[in-house]
Formats: structure tokens, sequence, C-alpha cells
């Protein structure tokens, strides 16, 4: 008997752990979290992983560029059977909006990913510290620029009250998880500027003078002077940009070379481009609404430039042989098209370009008294390499600004640039929808109902 | 142990010597016959009060040996028949017996019922359990057998979504009870705990949703048991909250072999067709809308632009064409399937085959199955039987693409009537002017190839070992296995970038069970019944998937993915999977078998929940009380049955579609520029656990005046906690858009009724019987933790809200348009009309009604005479709703660049004009969400008309068959309601429990008109 009851509880137990084995699967295609960070080699993977989130289509997978133009006034659309690009196209958004939303989430998720990182990076610093610097500067300057790209879509600009004391967005510096976080509250422009500030500033010192990084020290410098520049806080944009070194970037000879290179290969043009490869891309979206392919029938592709300044700003140049209204758009009947996205199907997508570096402290010595010949020859460079005359003449304040916005309106076309320089330029959209003012709140994103929702801390902005 | 064994043993032993030595030597002989004398093989007579008796051999044949002597009353009895008792006087010696004929029982009350692992006899059942017969559905030309129990079963709901061939449909059983996953019952089929939700790509890629539940053949069903309240559902524990729907596949019986032989073929059309503008109204209303916009303009001291035409067509490129109907064709589909069954007193077999090939009334949608199956039993011995059901099937599924995917769904949205059908060149036309890959429904249905081939088995094998007489050990094993292989071709002509796409995707979806089962059952002095059982079980569902993608081929004809020049994705591996033990008790005891006691017990643990919450308990007990076989009920002659059922109890839903929601993970694959990246994938609330649903059921089973009227009435209360919400909102600024959660409550309760009469009386020459089923369900959402609202899945107008049904709708309400300025107006939250547009109709969205019916049923009216019989089958649903989410586009919003529904020529042209569709427009966005595309879809609905006849004995005989007969079926030959869409009842894509009763570019229902030809010989 004594041996029956040993028999029964060996199988009892056999069978019960067999149970527990039974019923613990794991997955194969994800793992738990405490096996997923345990050294310093898995933070630099999820900081990989921070890299790859910036690739989405909803950021600089091509999401920001079409949406943003989209709102601004340069194009205009036909009919589109989605509801809300539609939305957009009216200037009529809800909080329901699927871009706005998606900007939203996927900022603050890859946001998360750079907190999730510099969380942890402390526990493996011994592993690899030169490497821990490098992945904490590259986690600093994603969060950064994630900040400020919600910064700029979902609050009104720099300038809107004095000290920027207007509703921002919130200021994300730790994990993420369902139990915390919940209700973090919208700081102030000024105040998630400063964040930005020092994000980058930090950066800087950590991340490799390597103008082929991923992201490199340089590449926080020209973000510190972009969004110095973006406040009009001119004297700081000139100073961070002449911490590049001359002739680390370039421009390159042709005008559409940035737009040709692809495969995750660098370009000499590009101080901070995000990455895309034939098997690894999201800026399909890109390709699709730049379509070029105008055949002999009606069939226009989805974004054509909306008749006005810019289109005549376009033939005006295309009669002075500037290359950039040759090759990089195409008339078509009446219509002008973009061809900036049609070169190369894997494209890497530029975020800054070195142009745009020149055009920040081109317009900011213009602002603060820089010698005529100074902001010229910053503009002339990119006039030259675009084919047409230098420009010896023009100075005067007024006129070398007007000259260096107008640079910069052929230069960046269709890059997303226009919504946010006629906010900074405190100007006016006339788009297809109607004449809008900078700060027309109708421009600015609502914050997605979901957020409304479950943050109570959360203000909804204006109108919405 | 073995002592006590031989022990055992030697006591049964003693005791039977006892009792042969007791009695006396009486040996009887007869024939059990049914009512058309064929010998019943199978059935047993019984010397009452004795465990003495004998079983009746192929010729019905019986022998009883060892009879006492004296008077005593003999029991025949057969499954399915009614049972009779005969006085005898035996004496010592041969007794023979005159033939017994056995009549069938028309209530069926000893009629076996499946339960949950076992069977009860119908009359016995202390549960609420609905039956539908094979038989009875066995017209109705339906390749998924869950539109065939539609209004068959009270407390059961049955959507088809639309008529494409291998659509998917909804079932409710008695309402919703739960926000996660899928409110969908548990199908086992033989034993099996089949893999019953949507493994295609269809939704994703086609804009509708396929099943699984279409690989299963409904002519080899035996019966569908419906399982709804505690006492029935809680033996499936954790899996059981929805209900259970046990199908059984057919057996054979001894005797003779059968051939069953049928053909049945039809052809199919579109239930109904809805009206949109033709060429010239929808040129009259665009250039009106440019007029409209134009006269604003100018107003606002702006310059109008130029016109032009839609589509930027030029004036000799306008078309008259009528897209929808170049979608249609007149469908038809064949139907064979042959059946032998058969077997002897210890062998049974059923195989058979069948093969259906559907071409639906869409063009280049088709569906075919071929399945072969066989059901093998075999009774070694007294002590041992064993048995095998095995299926196999192919089903070859041509996809159509629908709603905002393309095909029908394209042709009545974008595709304008003034398109040509080609252009001047022959080349498919493409109207808008802003895509640069044709979209043209035409070249969507010729041209790509869109296709699913799945394998499917589903098998079990079982063995019975019967001991000590009062025992038996069951083991039970049983695989569902299905391979399917999906492929999607887009020639280059349709795509944007001129490069054909090619997909291949592969699943292989393979589930086991094994359940081990020990019974008691015995009779302890007459009056007391025990039965009790305890199951050991265990299940596992893995998912196997690999998927490539090319873009851009060397040759147009390749449509693989093989040699292409882009790879738009490769992966394969493990996808779902999961896995539930359970120890599941039964226990039964019966006195005098007129109260009936029933209490059940499952301890479930689920691979979905972490080890600490890993195991639920599910209890129910239920009573159910003959009251008619009480003495004091022997004098009235009204009630032949009347019983009354009480049961309570628990039982669980655990249906995700993240099989690892309960920890937070990290997944690979966020690579950049081609190194390795891992990211967050999910980040999860602690404790996370199943949703519990305690239900109550007060039931009342009757048969009055010898069965000329029959039913059962249920009243039903459920109340669900710790609802499973799997997409539970966080706020997005925490890096986390959803997480599973446990929150809330919601309650269901209902009334269930179903009636069957035997109208003139079972001696009339033509008989008329009615049957009807009517449930009635009130769902309501008591908490959600604090949370306002839960959204639906997908399409985001439906909600779960504090107070009201779930599902119900959450929209701005319609307010009329503004009869001087034409504009649409909407009641705010102070009830006074403002102007809708996207902000304001967000908020101020209220609830406004449910997309579940609040009644709903069936009415069925069976007229015979001689051999022929007329089918009259009626399906009811009261009080649901349909959002038509196209309406927004389809009705006066000529700025969408949709075509409209014709009810926009009613549209407003002047101040002072009455009418519910607004002034038009080219730029204004009218994309809004409003109750006025919400409407009422009450049906009632003609779902079966059939006509049937039995060829007499005569002139079947002289062909040497068994049986013929031949029928006529049409299906939804008339619909009454006020819906004015495509149809009522209907779905788009991605329903689930919260997303219901939306449809968007719709695919009509199927009117089917069959012919069919039955031979048995």
């Amino acid at each position: 008997m004594k041996k029956l009851i040993l028999l029964a509880s060996i199988f009892l137990v056999t069978a019960l752990s067999g149970c527990k084995k039974f019923l613990d699967i794991q997955p194969k295609f994800k793992f738990s979290e405490s096996l997923a960070i345990n050294s310093y080699s898995d933070l630099q993977k999820t900081t990989t992983g921070a890299f790859s989130a910036l690739q989405s289509g909803n950021l600089y997978g091509g999401g920001f560029i079409v949406n943003d133009e989209l709102m601004a006034d340069w194009i205009k659309t036909g009919s589109i059977s989605d509801f809300s690009l539609n939305q957009l196209v009216s200037r009529q958004l809800n909080a329901f909006n699927s871009v706005s939303t998606g900007v939203w989430n996927d900022a603050y998720k890859t946001i998360n990913i750079c907190n999730i990182v510099l969380y942890n990076l402390p526990k493996f610093e011994n592993e690899d510290p030169a490497g821990t610097k490098v992945t904490k500067g590259e986690c600093l300057f994603i969060r950064a620029i994630m900040h400020y790209e919600l910064l700029r879509r979902f609050a009104q600009a720099s300038g809107y009250t004095a000290n920027d004391a207007h509703l921002g967005v919130p200021i994300r510096l730790t994990p993420g998880n369902a139990e915390e976080g919940q209700d973090t509250k919208r700081s102030t422009v000024a105040e998630v500027y400063a964040q930005i500030q020092s994000d980058l500033e930090q950066a800087a010192t950590l991340l490799p003078a390597a103008a082929n990084a991923r992201a490199s020290q340089y590449a926080a410098y020209a973000f510190l002077a972009k969004i110095n520049f973006t406040q009009n806080k001119f004297d700081k944009a000139i100073e961070w940009s002449e911490k590049i070194p001359v002739n680390v970037f370039v421009l390159k000879d042709s005008v559409n070379s940035v737009f040709s290179t692809g495969e995750g290969l660098p370009n000499a043009e590009n101080i901070f481009q995000v990455d895309n490869n034939l098997n690894d891309r999201s800026n399909d979206v890109l390709h699709e609404r730049f379509s070029d392919k105008a055949s002999a029938s009606s069939t226009l592709p989805l974004y054509i430039m909306n008749p006005g300044y810019f289109t005549s700003l376009l033939a005006t140049q295309y009669s002075l042989g500037d290359k950039r209204a040759l090759i990089l758009f195409k008339k078509f009947a009446t219509n002008w098209l973009c061809r900036k996205y049609t070169f190369n199907l894997s494209m890497n997508t530029p975020v800054l370009r070195y142009s745009e570096l020149l055009l920040i402290h081109a317009e900011s010595l213009a602002e603060t008294g820089g010698s005529d010949a100074d902001v010229r020859k910053d503009y002339n460079q990119l006039r030259v390499r675009a084919g047409l005359l230098a420009d010896n003449s023009t100075s005067g304040k007024a006129a070398l600004i007007a000259a260096v916005r107008q640079e910069r309106d052929m230069e960046l076309a269709m890059e997303g640039d226009r919504l946010f320089e006629v906010r900074r330029r405190k100007a006016q959209y006339f788009s297809a929808a109607g004449t809008f003012n900078w700060d027309e709140p109708r421009l600015i994103y609502p914050i997605p109902q979901q957020e409304v929702d479950q943050n109570k801390n959360m203000v909804q902005n204006p109108g919405y | 142990m073995k002592q006590i064994y031989a022990r055992q043993a030697l006591l049964l032993v003693f005791l039977s010597v006892i009792t042969t030595l007791t009695y006396g030597q009486a040996t009887i002989t007869g024939k059990i016959l049914s009512e058309t004398k064929e010998g019943l093989i199978g059935a047993t007579v019984k010397v009452k009060g004795t465990s003495t008796g004998a079983a009746a051999d192929l010729d019905g044949n019986y022998k009883i040996e060892n009879a006492p002597e004296g008077k005593q009353v003999l029991v025949y009895s057969y499954v399915g028949y009614s049972p009779k008792e005969i006085a005898v006087v035996l004496t010592a010696g041969e007794n023979a017996q005159n033939d017994v004929v056995l009549k069938e029982d028309k209530l069926l009350l000893n009629e076996v019922v499946v339960v949950g692992y076992g069977t009860q006899v119908k009359k016995e059942l202390t549960s609420s359990i609905a039956t539908v017969k094979g038989d009875d559905v066995k017209d109705a030309p339906a390749y998924n057998f869950t539109s065939a129990l539609q209004g068959k079963a009270s407390g059961v709901q049955v959507t088809t979504d639309n008529g494409l061939a291998g659509a998917a449909t909804q079932v409710r059983i008695r309402g919703t009870k739960t926000l996660s996953n899928t409110a969908e019952p548990l199908y086992v089929i033989d034993g099996v705990q089949i893999v019953a939700f949507d493994i295609s790509d269809a939704g994703s890629r086609l804009g509708y949703n396929t099943s699984p539940l279409s690989s299963i053949n409904p002519a080899d069903i035996e019966s569908y048991e419906v399982l709804k309240d505690a006492a029935a559902t809680a033996i499936y524990g954790a899996r059981g909250a929805n209900g259970v729907i046990i199908i059984t596949t057919k057996s054979g019986k001894a005797g003779k072999t059968k051939i069953d032989v049928s053909y049945s073929g039809g052809v199919s059309m579109p239930a109904n067709k809805i009206k949109l503008l033709n060429g010239s109204d929808y040129l009259k209303l665009h250039h009106e809308a440019y007029a409209n916009d134009s006269l604003e303009i100018v107003k606002s001291g702006g310059n109008p632009k130029s016109y032009t035409l839609p589509g930027g067509l030029s004036a000799k490129d306008i078309a008259n064409t009528n897209w929808i109907d170049q979608m249609f064709r007149l469908g038809y589909y064949n139907e064979a399937n042959i059946s032998f069954s058969g077997g002897d007193a210890k062998t049974t077999f059923y195989v058979s085959g069948g093969i259906r090939d559907d071409k639906s009334f869409i063009k280049d949608n088709k569906f075919q199955r071929i399945n072969l199956s066989a059901n093998i039993s075999h009774t070694a011995s007294k002590y041992f039987d064993f048995g095998v059901n095995t299926k196999l099937t192919r089903t070859t599924n041509k996809y159509s693409a629908a709603g905002g995917s393309g095909g029908l769904g394209l042709a009545q949205s974008s595709m304008l009537p003034v398109y040509a059908l080609k252009d001047s060149l022959g080349r498919y036309y493409d109207g808008d002017a802003v895509r640069s890959g044709i979209q043209n429904p035409l070249a969507d249905v010729e041209l790509t190839k869109n296709q699913n081939e799945s394998w499917r088995t589903i098998s079990n094998v079982y063995a019975n070992i019967n001991f000590l007489k009062y025992f038996t050990f069951r083991n039970e094993f049983g695989i569902d296995f299905i391979y399917q292989n999906e492929n999607f071709y887009t020639p280059k002509v349709l795509t944007r970038d001129s490069l054909a796409t090619a997909a291949d995707r592969r699943n292989f979806y393979l589930t086991w069970n094994y359940a081990g089962s020990l019974k008691f059952a015995k009779d302890f002095k007459q009056n007391h019944h025990f039965e009790m059982i305890g199951v050991f079980t265990a299940t596992n569902t893995k998912e196997k998937y690999s998927y490539v993608g090319q873009r851009g081929f060397p040759v147009d004809s390749y449509d693989e993915p093989r040699g292409g020049t882009y790879i738009d994705g490769a992966t394969a591996g493990t996808g779902r999977e999961f896995s539930f033990v359970s120890v599941v008790g039964r226990a039964i005891y019966q006195y005098k078998k007129r109260h009936l006691f029933q209490l059940s017990l499952r301890a479930d643990a689920s691979s979905r929940f972490s080890p600490t919450k890993r195991w639920g308990y599910f209890p129910a007990l239920s009573y159910g009380w003959i009251l008619s076989d009480e003495k004091f009920m022997q004098k009235q002659r009204v009630f032949d049955l009347l019983k009354f059922r009480l049961s309570a109890g628990t039982s669980g839903n655990a249906e995700f579609t993240d099989d690892f929601a309960y920890f937070s993970s990290f997944s690979g694959g966020q690579n950049y520029n081609n190194q390795t990246g891992i990211g967050p994938d999910n980040t999860a609330v602690k404790n996370l656990t199943w949703e519990t649903t305690v239900k109550s059921d007060v039931g009342l089973d009757f048969g009055i005046l010898k069965s000329r009227l029959s039913g059962s009435f249920d009243f039903y209360y459920e109340y669900t906690y710790n609802m499973l919400v799997q997409g539970y909102p966080l706020s997005p600024s925490s890096g986390y858009t959803t997480v599973a959660k446990n929150l809330g409550k919601m309650q269901n309760m209902g009334v269930e009724l179903m009636l069957t009469s035997n109208n003139l009386g079972p001696n009339s020459p033509v008989q008329w019987k009615t049957t009807v089923t009517f449930g009635l369900n009130r769902n309501k959402i008591l908490d959600l933790g604090g949370v306002p609202e839960v959204s639906g899945t997908n399409y985001g107008d439906n909600r779960a809200l504090v107070g009201y049904p779930v599902g119900t709708w959450y929209l701005a309400k319609y307010a009329g348009i503004d009869p001087q300025t034409g504009y649409m107006l909407i009641y705010d939250d102070k009830g006074n009309k403002v102007i809708a547009d996207a902000t304001s109709t967000v908020k101020y969205r209220q609830a406004v009604g449910r997309p579940y019916p609040l009644f709903n049923g069936g009415l069925n009216n069976t007229f015979s005479y001689k051999g022929i019989s007329l089918d009259i089958f009626l399906t009811y649903s009261y009080g649901n709703m349909v959002y038509d989410d196209a309406g927004k586009r389809q009705v006066g919003n000529m700025g969408y660049g949709f075509n409209q529904y014709e009810e926009t020529l009613n549209r407003w042209q002047k101040p002072g004009d009455q009418t519910d569709v607004q002034k038009l427009s080219l730029i204004r966005n009218y994309d809004i969400n409003t109750t006025r595309d919400l409407h009422d879809a009450s049906f009632l609905r003609l779902r079966t008309l059939s006509l049937s006849y039995n060829f007499p004995m005569k002139i079947v005989n002289q062909f040497k068959a068994r049986s013929l007969r031949i029928f006529v079926t049409a299906t939804n030959l008339a619909t009454a309601t006020k819906y004015k869409g495509w149809d009522p009842e209907t779905n788009r894509d991605k329903s689930g429990p919260i997303t219901q009763g939306v449809t968007y570019l719709a695919t009509p229902q199927a009117r089917t008109i069959s012919f069919g030809v039955n031979v048995g010989l």
C-alpha cells in the first residue's frame, strides 16, 4: 500500500509539473521584458529599435512630409477616399483624425523606447563605457527631436504668447507602463524647448563627431541651430550652426543626389537622415503621393502644386534654368508635379540637410546684422549648385531676408518645411481650402481623443 | 489494490449466482419492429424489476433466457422510440411472444441529447439545451451550417455577413457577454474543440471575413446541440461562457447497408439591389454642386474656378454605366453527396463523400468543397468498444473583393456612372483622375487572383472500457488540423508603381484534444439513480505560418512570389499557441426519475494567464422536476409532460487574439539599416485573468394533448464580471496605446420560447406542423471600471457605455436639414440645433441605438399530405439597427467622389425645401457621422420556402430503392424591412462583440432557387 501511495504521488507530481510545462507557453516571436534587457548589447538593440521607430509611416517614413504639405498651402489634391486625409484637405480635423493620432502615438512610442534605454543604461555601463556614451547620446537625440516634432504640430508656434507660456506637449523622461505615467500634463512651449535644448546639448557631448554616424554630434548641433531658429533666436542659431566644421558636409553637385541615395548609404549633404533599404522601408507613401506618372490620359498623381505663389516661383525659376525646377519638378499641361521622391524606391529620407543649415545661417546672419556678402555667400552656394548665377547685388536686411526666404522656398519645397515656416514668419497660408493666419487653430493638430479620455490632466487644443 | 478488486469481483459473481438461483427458467423469444416492419436492431427488452433482458439482432429477433416465471412485465425500448410495456404470464420453457411494434417518439422525450462529455435522455435534462436535427435543415442550400441554424433554435442569433461564397457568420447565444476578441460560441465536433475563428487574410485584403466552418459539410451532421445555461456550459469551463454548439456527425445503425445519394443544384442572385444615380442624374447633380459652390465663393468675394466634369473627363467620354450590374451574374451551385451506412450488432459504419461547387452571384467568386468522412464504431465485447470519426475536407475559395477593398464595393462607390466600361483604346477605364494604378472593379474581378485552398481534417478516436458493471473508462483523442494556403496576385496594371504583386500565405492550425473520463452509473433500489463522471482534458492549439510577398516580375504570367524584384515580406514561424488543462466532474442523482439533480464542477487552467492566475473554478447546480410523472398528475389528460428546471452556475471566457497578453514583452524585427533591433511590444496589467459569467435559468418543458402542442420556456439572467478587454486604452503619451485588462460588469437577461404544434392532430390526413422560436434578450453594461466607454475594435462608432447595451452607437443626433441654408443640423448637448461638421459631430455624440435585436426567432410551418410536404420558414429580428457607414458619402455628398444613392435626387435646392439630403457641394466636407445614416433594420424574412415529394413505396420499390424524394427550395424570396440598403442582415469585415451592424459598401445576401433529389438504396 505504501508503495502504491508513493507511486501515486510520483505520478501526480509528474502529471502536475507536466501540466505546468504544458501551460507555460513561450511565444516564438516575442519575449518577456525581463529576458529582453539583460546586457548593454540588448540596450544597443533597443536603441536600434528606436531608430527603426523613426521609420514609421507616421513619422520620418514619409508621413511628416506628405501630411505637413497637405496642411500647408502649396499643393492641391483631387478627392481622397480617406476620412482623415479629407479632414486635412478641408482643414477640419477632429480628435479621431488618424494622421494626428498616428503622429502622437508613434512619437511617444519612440520617446518611450529611448526612455527605457536611458533608464536601464546605468546598470550596464561597466560593460562598455565608451559604447554606453554613444547609446545614451543617440537616445537623448531621438527623444529631443521627437519632442520637437510633437511640439510643432500639437502646439502653437513659439511667439504665440509672451515667453512661450502657452501649452506645449507632455514631456516624457521615464519609461511608461500600464499603471504609471498615465496622467502627464502638458508643459508650456518654453519648458518643452528647454528640455529639447538640454537633451540635445547633452547628446552633443556624447555622440561621435563623425558625419556618417546614425546620429552624430553635428546632427545634434544642427538641430540645436534649427530649434533656436524656429524660436527666432538668431544669435543662438548662428552659434550652434557654426560649431559644425566647414567641409564636413557639402552640397552635392547634382540637385537630385540627395533624393537618389538609398540603401542606408550616407550622403555628404544629409546632416541627419533616416535610412531605408529595399527590405526595410516605409516611405512608399512619398512615392505614391508625389508620383510623376502623368501619362497621356487624364491620370494625374495625387499631389499637384496649388496654383499661386509657389507655382509662379517655379515658373520663374524654370525660365531661369534653375535645375531644381527643371529636375525636381515637372510641368504637365497646366500642372506642376514634384519628382523629389521618384528617383529611388529605397531612398533615405532626408530630415535635416546641409542646405537647410546654410539657409538657417544665412537668414540668422541677415537678422542679426551680418555682412551682406556673408549672407549671400551662404545662399549663393545653393544657387550655383542649381545652375543659377550667384547673387552679388542684394543688400539690406529686408531684401536679404526676402532673398534667403525665396531660396529656402525653392530649395526645401515639398519637404514639409512650408507649414512651419509660415508660422515662424507669422505669415499667411493661401490654400485651396481658404486663407489662414499663421496661428489658425484649425491648423494645430487636435490632441487625440484617447489621450484626452485617459489622461485626466490633458487639455485639448482650442476648437476641438 | 488488487485485493480490493478481487473481493468485489467475487461478490459480484456470488450475487449473480444467487440471482440465477432465485428465479425460474423461462425463455422468451420474439421480434421488435418499427412501424415500417423493419427489425430494430439493438432494441432492448427487459423483464421489469430485474436485470434480465436481451437485445434484438439484425432482424429484430431477441431471446431472453433465465427469466423468472409468473406474472411479469416486459419493457421494450429503443432510442428515439416510445418504450412499450407488455404484461405477460411466463411459464417455464419457451414463451413465444407476438411481434412488438415500437412507435417513433414524436416528442423525442427519450431522444438522447449530447451534452459535454456524455449523453443524457432529453426528458431527464436539467439544463437548457436546444437541439436542431440535421434533417430539419437539410434542404437549406447553405454551405456554412451556422446560417442554417438561423431561427431554428430559440436564443440563438445568427447573422450571415453577406452573400459572398465562403463569407463568415456571427453567432450569439443569449446575447453578447463579452467585450473581448470574440463573442462566438465554442464549437465541438464529435468531441473535438475546433478552430472556428477566421484564419484567412480576406478580412484585411478583400474587405470581408470568411469562416473555417465552411469546411464542414452540413450533409454529414446528425444533430446540433446548443448549450445555453450554466448547467450545460459550465462543463466547458473557461471556454463556455459564450455558449457551446456541439455537433454530432452521422453514424451507422445496425441493419442492412443503406446507400443515400443526393443531388441538389440551383441558381443564385442578389436578394436585393440598391438604386444609385444614373449617368445623366449624376452629371446634373455634379453641376448643381459646382454651381452652389461658385455662388458661395462669389458671395464671399472670391473667384470661382471654371467647371470641370467629374473625374476630369471630357464631354465626349461621358458614358452611362451601371457598375453594380457589371459585377453580378447568375450564380449557380451543384452539390452531390453519397453515404453508405449500416453495420451489425457489433460494428457500425457511416462513410460518406460529398462535393459542392458554388459560383456565387458575384463575378469571379467561387467556393468548392470536397469532403470524405468515415465514422466507425465497434463493440469488441461487453467490456470494450471503440471507434473513430474522421473527416477530410478540401475547400477552395476564389475571393472577390468587397467593401472598401474594391470589387462590388468599388462598383457602388468611386466608379461613377459617367465612366465608360473601357476607354477608347479598349483598356480598363479608371475614371478617377488622381490615381495612377487602375481602380476598376471589372479589372479587379478579371485580372486579380486571390484564392484560398484549405485542407482540413477533424478526427477523433475513442475507446470505452466497461468494467465492474457500473464503470466506464473512456479515452478520447481528437485533432483538428487545418492547412490553408492563400495566394494573392495583382497584375501591374492595377498597381500604383506598375509592379505586379504576388503573395503566398500559409497557415497550419493544429489543435489536439485529449479527454479521459471515468463514469459510474447505478440504480439503487429502483428509485435512486446515481451517475458520476470525472474527466481530465487537455487541449492545445498551435499555428505555424509563412508569408512571402514580392513585387515586380519579369513576365506578367508570374503570379507567385518567385523571381520578383522586391521582397515585400518574408516571415515564417510559430504564431498563435494556447493550451487548456481541465479537470471536470459531474454528478447526477435522480429520485424516482422525477426529481433530477445535477452538480458539475470544472477546474480550468489556461496558458493565456500567469501561473498565479491560471486556474479557474466553474461550478453549476441544477434541478429538474418532472411534475407530469407525479401521482397527482396521473389523472389529468392535458399534460403528457410537464417539467420544471432550475439552474445556476458559472462559466468563463478566455478568448484573446494575443495569447501572451499577461506579460510585458519585447519583439524583434525592429531593424534599422541592416542592424538588428528590438522594441517593446506589450505592456501588461498584473493579475490578468479570464472573465466569468454567472448564469441562472428557470425553465419549463411541456407537452400537451398527446404532443399536439409541446415546447419549452426559459427565463435567464446572466451576469458577467471581470470582463476581458483586449484593447483597453492607455494614455498614448505613456508610450503604449492599449493593454489587456479585466474590467467592468455586464448583464444579459431574456426569455426564450420554443413551441411545436401539430395543428390538425396526429390522425388528420393533412398534417400541419408549426414551430415557433422566440428569443428576447436585454443587454446592459453595468460598469466599465470607471472608464466612460470602450470603443469597437476597428470601426469606432459602436461603443460599450455604462447603462447601455453593448455595441450602442455613439453618434451625433441628426436634426434635419436646415430649410433655410440647406446644411445638415445636429442636436448639441443642450438640445439646440447646430451645424453638423467634423468637430461638432464628434463633440455632441450620444448613445443612440443598439445593433443587436431586442428579440428574434423563426416561424416554421410544414404542411404535408401523403408524400407532399410544403415548408414555409420565416425568420424575424426586431429592434436591431444598422449604421450605413457609406451613407455619409453616398447621400448628398457629391464632393466625396462616390456615386450617390438615388435619394440624393431629393436634395435641398432652395430655401424652404424640406428634405433629408443637404445642399450639394463639391468642396464642403460632409464626411461626418450622424444618425441620419442609422437605420431601423428590423426584418421579417421568408428565409426558405420548400416543396418536397416523397415518392410512394410502390413506385420506389420498382426501382429497388428504399426511398425517393425530390424537392424545390427557394431562400430569401422576400424580406419586409424599413431598411433601404442592400440587406438588413449585414456586417462589415472585422466585426466583433462591440462592432456589429455596421455596413460599408455592402454585398447583398443571396437568393437561391434550387432543386434536389434524395435517393435511398
